[in-house]
């Protein structure tokens, strides 16, 4: 088994064995972020190949003081974050204001029954800007103040965004539990 | 943020935690793609890129070029005899067809002014011979016959009738001429066998005065030799 370290240092040199090691490694993972980020699995698709082109490109400039998966997460992500900005010009852009305040009733206890699919096509059912917001904060773990100057948008923005994304998914996953019963 | 919302981020933050789904195998034959795309645009001293076709290229063609400009040069100064053949084509565009070994320099002499230089002498003549008539005339019409000698007189009705045959006879001869001119104008000049055609070199000879002397390559035949 190749050392990381090792891999690291060949895609450095553009070596096409290590290249080969590092996406076997660490495609899955990745795809699975970019399922999050996306729409569909096509887009995904097309997500993973541009950050894993980046990746190679870029993995000269990698330090290796910081986690290696936490570099590539990050690019990976900002590749989704581009996209997301892309289809922005084409796609209707719901405004944060206009969305209408419904009162959706907290469910006390959420049953852990639901699949990882069924929780995927929640997130994907997610208007565009709640679902960037939702996976940064829920899933990256990033601050609002992070989300806000990675996605250009104001912090409050961020938090609102969040709010109505938990709500949107209750309500999703509360007429998933109905069909299930 | 409260309990029940800690609760439900919590379910999804353990769902994806380990979410690592089948990757589909074209997507790594695309990111292939686009690296060798990468690569190839771009410099490297080690790789094969555009840069290294382009370069190859570029001396191709000037190589190409170059070998070209000096084989057009080397055309004109040897003089070959495929060469020699291209510069007389204009000139001699059916000569050139025979072979060099066969042709040999003649230089052929034309007398073009020979009708000219009659024609005149038949003019003179001729009005010498109508002045001689006309005074012949008015002597007669002035009533002066009778006074004339008629030995006199018929030495000159002889010498009237002569000068009026010479007339003539020089009037004929120009004509012959002047017949054989317009022959030779009209029809190609025949060389000991090859033709020129389209030519307008009877034409300039016509106007200059003196022999001309014409190189031409006249091919040997069987029916000169004999």
């Amino acid at each position: 088994m190749i050392e990381l370290r090792e891999i690291i240092e060949g895609c450095k040199r553009k070596d096409r064995r290590h290249q080969d090691e590092l996406y076997r490694r660490y495609s899955s993972m990745l795809f699975g972020l970019c399922l999050r980020y996306t729409k569909s699995r096509e887009e995904a698709e097309d997500v993973l190949q541009e950050g894993m082109v980046k990746i190679f490109k870029s993995v000269g400039t990698y330090s290796m003081t910081n986690s290696f998966e936490g570099w590539m997460r990050r690019i990976v992500i900002n590749t989704a974050i581009t996209h997301y900005r892309k289809n922005l010009k084409h796609a209707y852009q719901e405004d944060i204001d206009d969305t209408p305040q419904t009162k959706y009733k907290e469910v006390d206890n959420y049953d852990s029954d639901f699949t990882q699919k069924e929780l995927l096509g929640a997130i994907n059912n997610l208007p565009n800007g709640y679902r960037m917001v939702f996976n940064m904060y829920v899933v990256e773990g990033y601050k609002h103040k992070e989300i806000a100057e990675m996605l250009k948008i104001d912090i409050n923005t961020s938090k609102s965004q969040l709010s109505r994304a938990k709500k949107f998914l209750q309500r999703e996953l509360e007429h998933l539990s109905k069909i299930n019963m | 943020m409260n309990k029940h919302g800690d609760q439900f981020l919590e379910m999804f933050r353990d769902s994806f935690g380990d979410f690592a789904p089948e990757v589909p195998a074209s997507v790594y034959a695309g990111v292939k793609k686009k690296m060798f795309w990468s690569n190839f645009m771009g410099f490297n001293i080690a790789q094969l890129n555009i840069w290294y076709v382009l370069l190859a290229t570029s001396s191709i063609a000037l190589l190409g070029w170059s070998n070209l400009e000096q084989n057009s040069t080397g055309i004109l100064a040897s003089g070959s005899e495929y060469e020699l053949k291209e510069f007389r084509e204009p000139m001699m565009a059916s000569v050139v067809s025979m072979p060099i070994e066969e042709v040999e320099n003649v230089a052929i002499q034309f007398s073009p002014n020979r009708s000219t230089s009659t024609k005149s002498t038949i003019s003179s003549v001729a009005s010498s011979s109508k002045a001689s008539c006309a005074g012949e005339e008015k002597g007669v019409d002035a009533g002066t016959a009778v006074a004339v000698d008629q030995k006199g007189s018929a030495e000159k009705v002889d010498n009237q009738v002569a000068a009026v045959q010479t007339a003539v006879q020089d009037k004929v001869i120009e004509e012959k001429l002047t017949s054989e001119v317009e022959l030779q104008t009209n029809l190609p000049v025949n060389m000991g066998g090859s033709i020129i055609e389209n030519s307008n070199l009877v034409e300039q000879l016509k106007k200059k005065d003196g022999p001309i002397y014409l190189p031409m390559h006249v091919k040997k035949t069987s029916t000169q030799e004999q």
